[in-house]
């Protein structure tokens, strides 16, 4: 094929789904040309399964993509359907927003967001091979399958589910990205395998779509959605008041009989799938097989847009043949006369092995070349948007000349997300969980910008405007945190103590004091005034704060305590493969990720305590 | 990796039968064949691993008739090649073959360095070597029995199974917390509580064993108090005496004075006495330093003597400070004075032996470690104790709070309690604790 110069740019971003646009909006907005190619301009942050945005861990992530100068918050916030506050009974750190999306505004909106952004070019192309220097040391562009070539010194790959993309339902089988989108298929893949990447094959899947029209919703549980949280942005004003409701409805006996005498037929069990699928998010095939004393599984209605009548059906994803399907979604109350109008189905594609990244999602073996969102083996739209923004920005600060944005494990989620990958590896689709996170007290989704925010700044992609926003939220939190520490006199703390069956005060009683003793700082607002100008979202900081001041410093003791592991270098010249007190297994694990320091080598998966000891005293040899 | 050849006596540098010479490294064979004649036809290249050698010991200026042995690495305590002479006791003959292999390109071990190589060649988990510093350093049967119980890695396994349970309670919590709307049982509190009930329950069982654990490894420690001329000394010396398998005059430690040591029904009982100190001046401040706060706080036994012939108000005094202590009151020099006292637990005579063996059997009944089977296994390392009372202390906390703290907060302290327990466990070994243990490895081992 004849080949011709697309154009001239400083780095191209392969794919639009959400780790491309925020590397594509990182890249464009800290300055340099940028070029987003994708296989249709119709699939930009298209939302291929949930039509929702956040919950647990992943709401943390969004609004850490937002304190960093992301764009992921803005745009669900714009596109809500309906928003909630998730674990509101279970503490402070481990509430998290979870925001209803319309589906088509989403893209519409992040579209109009790209195309309007300075510095950035939207191609529609098919990537099929990343060009670099003849030495394989540097990337130098991307040719596309037309022959168009965009010469670059960045690429970030965020290629999605759509890498050797093939979809199954039953015996069907066909090369397919998500929702009848086209995939990469024309070579890609080989490419990369060229480039001394491993590629591996993962799999996912996605529930039927029904026609709202013929759900009967009388007979469902309601979820409506909450008028009083914040947004997700902190950028955006508020949360809309008028909100669409899910509904809550439940498999039943009759619908496992169904998928029990039908699971010959799966292509799971079949074999005809081959691609590891995540533990956490099981096909509902799956979940009556492995959990088979349960008597129904839950399941969630979620509107897909506030213009289409189409209904996500979460809890059911299923790669059942479509007779099957059409069965089985009938048993379920409330759907017995529905009728489909998109089948589910499992898809099965491409990754890399994320141990072949350093912290800044850049290849290890090729300059320039980054790689972030599923093609990283993660899952989740938040996953990967929070990737994209980190690959895209240290392509960008690599270019400049200046440090890398890394972020460690006690400075967000996203930290933890990027260290796992590139430190412990995955092998099934990486969901984020709470429960992945060491210090999950302080990395609560109240204060994601007090975390982030400076360094976001500091790296260039946080703007006046942002920064503006959050000098006003320290600002207050400063004069909040002052007016904590105000005292209120015996006398007058006497009568609202004793309503909460407390004894009379002896001593004068700060309004941290009076929290810690379990009374809401609203009342006590009410009752001795102050607090003026501080707005409800700080007035919530500042009462977890002092609510959870011990844990909360006991946390920071901990992450001061780790960081002097995290700062025990390992020489990169260090010959694992001869140390022979470590264990086999370590010694390849270690020569293979090559951390770079003490704590990053302690959470190998593989690595035990004793090989790390056995490290710390071939490090004082 | 290569590794230099060191060499340290192993054995206590003391007149004994036996003393042994270790050297662990790339060619230790290669020093003994140049200082080590066989008596039999096997020159020592071809020495067979494992097997003893016996021939001629060439030393620095003398020859010494005993044995060699080869250990082939991996197989040997330090994983490397090592050989060992055996060879006659005595301070100066082992200095002098030590002396002969440092000559012969040998280097003196530092603190430590043959369990730490062993260590780096995964010979020893950390949970061992710790155990091995106690069963060294432990000078009586039972101390060496409770460092056994570590060498054979039983805490670590018992630890390893307390932490699994706590676990599966953190894992149920974190779920609970990471899928709010998988319609799955809520956390239940009662299998909560359940679960650290029955930890707690371990843990307090190994912590008690740790008293004892202590007693056993450190020995017990004994104060002797009273006046002066009620015959203390005499009657420690005669303890000391009719027990033959003491250790007597033992320089003690910086901590207190040891007059002296005896074993009984195998524990070590460290003897403290404070005697004699006073010669005048003013009474009720010198009655301060005859009893001082120290030994009074760290003894397990109180020994208070008075003479039969001379009970006198000072007496008085000095029991009414003592009276609340483990203590064990005995009248001495009945062979002089048959005066009986109320406060008496034992009539006894160092001059003339009388009662001598009644006396040991109550200061062992006056121990915790009476009724207690000493073949059973106790906890003995502080840092151990240390961290099971942390993680005491967390899960308490944790059980304490089930309802009124939210699960986020109940799943720290529960994680803290799973930490501690990994202090010992090894599955969060931090720096400071390989510092530790290093630093307490003793020349030899």
């Amino acid at each position: 094929m004849t080949t011709f110069i697309e154009g001239q740019f400083d780095a191209v971003v392969i794919g639009a789904g959400h780790a491309g646009c925020e590397a594509a909006l990182a890249l464009a907005r800290t300055g340099f040309n940028t070029a987003m190619l994708t296989l249709n301009l119709d699939s930009i942050a298209f939302m291929a399964c949930n039509p929702s945005i956040g919950g647990t861990a992943k709401g943390q992530i969004v609004r850490e993509i937002d304190a960093l100068g992301g764009e992921m918050g803005i745009n669900a916030d714009g596109a809500l359907l309906q928003i909630r506050m998730l674990n509101r009974g279970k503490g402070a750190a481990v509430q998290s927003l979870r925001g209803q999306e319309d589906k088509n505004y989403y893209h519409t909106l992040m579209k109009k967001t790209l195309e309007n952004t300075p510095n950035l070019k939207i191609v529609q192309g098919e990537a099929v091979e990343i060009l670099t220097d003849e030495k394989c040391e540097k990337v130098t562009g991307v040719k596309t399958a037309f022959g168009g070539i965009l010469e670059c010194k960045s690429v970030v790959v965020a290629t999605g589910v759509y890498l050797n993309g093939s979809v199954i339902a039953g015996e069907w089988k066909q090369n397919s990205g998500p929702n009848g989108f086209q995939s990469a298929a024309n070579g890609l893949t080989e490419n990369l395998v060229d480039l001394g990447f491993n590629v591996r094959r993962f799999k996912t899947g996605t529930p039927a779509r029904i026609d709202g029209r013929t759900i009967d919703f009388n007979k469902l549980e309601i979820q409506d959605g909450e008028r009083d949280v914040y947004p997700f942005s902190f950028m955006s004003e508020r949360v809309p008041q008028k909100q669409t409701p899910c509904y809550l409805t439940y498999t039943n006996e009759k619908t496992h009989d169904i998928i029990r005498a039908n699971l010959h037929r799966s292509p799971l069990y079949g074999g005809l799938i081959k691609g590891t699928g995540p533990r956490y998010c099981p096909s509902i095939e799956d979940k009556v097989v492995r959990f088979s004393d349960k008597e129904r599984h839950q399941l969630f209605l979620e509107p897909e847009g506030a213009d289409t009548n189409e209904i996500y059906v979460q809890g059911m994803s299923t790669s059942l043949p479509h007779d099957v399907q059409k069965a089985m979604y009938r048993t379920v109350k409330g759907l017995e006369n529905c009728e489909i109008m998109r089948y589910a189905y499992a898809i099965e594609y491409d990754c890399i092995d994320s141990l072949d990244l350093y912290p800044t999602l850049e290849y290890k073996k090729i300059k320039g070349l980054y790689t972030a969102g599923q093609i990283n083996g993660t899952s989740g739209y938040e996953e990967a948007a929070a990737q994209g923004l980190v690959a895209g920005l240290n392509a960008s600060l690599a270019m400049r000349g200046e440090e890398p944005l890394i972020l460690s494990r006690d400075d967000g989620y996203i930290g933890v997300l990027i260290d796992d990958l590139v430190t412990k590896g995955t092998n099934e689709p990486y969901r984020m969980m709470t429960s992945r996170a060491e210090y999950r007290i302080v990395l609560r989704q109240d204060n994601p910008d007090f975390r982030l925010t400076e360094k976001g700044r500091k790296a260039g992609l946080v703007s006046d405007e942002r920064y503006k926003v959050y000098l006003d939220r320290v600002r207050q939190y400063n004069l909040a945190t002052e007016e904590m520490k105000r005292t209120v006199k015996p006398k007058e703390a006497e009568e609202l103590l004793q309503k909460h069956g407390y004894a009379k005060p002896q001593t004068a009683l700060s309004k941290a004091d009076l929290v810690r003793r379990g009374i809401a700082l609203a009342e006590i607002k009410q009752e001795f005034g102050g607090f003026e100008e501080i707005s409800k979202e700080i007035l919530d900081t500042v009462e977890i704060d002092a609510k959870y001041e011990g844990y909360l410093q006991k946390g920071l003791d901990q992450i001061e305590k780790a960081k002097r592991l995290e700062e025990k270098m390992l020489p990169p010249d260090i010959d694992y493969m001869k140390i022979n007190g470590l264990r086999i297994e370590a010694r390849q694990k270690l020569d293979k990720i090559r951390p770079q320091n003490l704590g990053q080598a302690g959470r190998i998966s593989g690595v035990s305590p004793a090989d790390i000891a056995v490290l710390m005293v071939y490090l004082t040899k | 990796m290569a590794s230099e050849n060191i060499a340290a006596i192993s054995t206590a540098l003391s007149a004994s039968g036996v003393a042994v010479i270790r050297v662990s490294g790339d060619s230790p064979l290669s020093i003994a064949q140049k200082m080590f004649t066989p008596v039999g036809k096997t020159g020592v290249a071809d020495f067979e691993p494992y097997k003893m050698y016996v021939g001629e010991i060439h030393a620095d200026g003398f020859n010494d008739f005993g044995l060699c042995v080869y250990f082939k690495g991996p197989k040997s305590f330090t994983g490397e090649d090592v050989v060992e002479f055996h060879c006659h006791g005595g301070i100066a003959i082992t200095r002098g073959i030590l002396k002969k292999v440092l000559s012969l390109g040998a280097r003196m071990a530092t603190n430590g360095e043959f369990t730490k190589r062993a260590f780096m060649n995964g010979k020893l988990s950390l949970a061992s070597a710790e155990g091995l510093i106690d069963m060294i350093n432990s000078e009586s049967e039972s101390g060496a029995r409770a460092g056994y119980y570590l060498y054979r890695e039983k805490l670590t396994a018992e630890i390893n199974a307390l932490q699994d349970q706590i676990t599966d309670v953190l894992a149920q919590i974190d779920c609970d917390m990471d899928f709010p709307e998988e319609d799955l049982e809520e956390t239940s509190t009662k299998a909560v509580e359940q679960t650290l009930e029955s930890v707690l329950e371990k843990i307090s069982s190994l912590v008690k064993s740790y008293r004892t654990g202590r007693t056993l490894k450190n020995g017990v420690k004994v104060g002797i108090v009273g006046k002066p001329n009620t015959g203390k000394s005499s009657l420690l010396n005669a303890l000391l005496d009719y027990d033959k398998a003491i250790v007597s005059d033992v320089a003690g430690t910086t901590r207190d004075i040891v007059e002296g040591r005896i074993d009984l029904n195998g524990v070590r009982f460290n003897f403290s006495d404070t005697a004699g100190i006073r010669e005048s001046g003013d009474k009720v401040e010198e009655l301060g330093v005859l009893l001082s706060k120290k030994v009074l706080d760290e003894s397990d036994v109180i020994l208070f003597v008075m003479d039969g012939g001379n009970i006198t108000a000072e007496d008085d005094q000095i029991y009414s400070m003592v009276k609340d202590k483990n203590l064990l009151v005995a009248v001495n020099k009945t062979d002089v004075s048959k005066v009986k006292d109320d406060r008496a637990d034992i009539y006894v005579s160092a001059k003339s032996g009388e009662n001598l063996q009644g006396l040991k059997d109550m200061l062992f009944e006056k121990t915790a470690l009476s009724g207690v089977d000493l073949n059973g296994d106790f906890l003995c390392e502080e840092r151990h104790y240390q961290a099971l009372k942390k993680a005491e202390e967390k899960l308490r906390s944790a059980l304490s709070s089930i309802g009124t703290v939210t699960l986020d907060i109940l799943a720290i302290d529960i994680k803290d309690g799973w930490d501690a327990l990994g202090e010992i466990s090894g599955r969060t070994a931090t720096e400071d604790i390989i510092n530790d243990i290093f630093s307490k490895f003793c020349v030899g081992k």
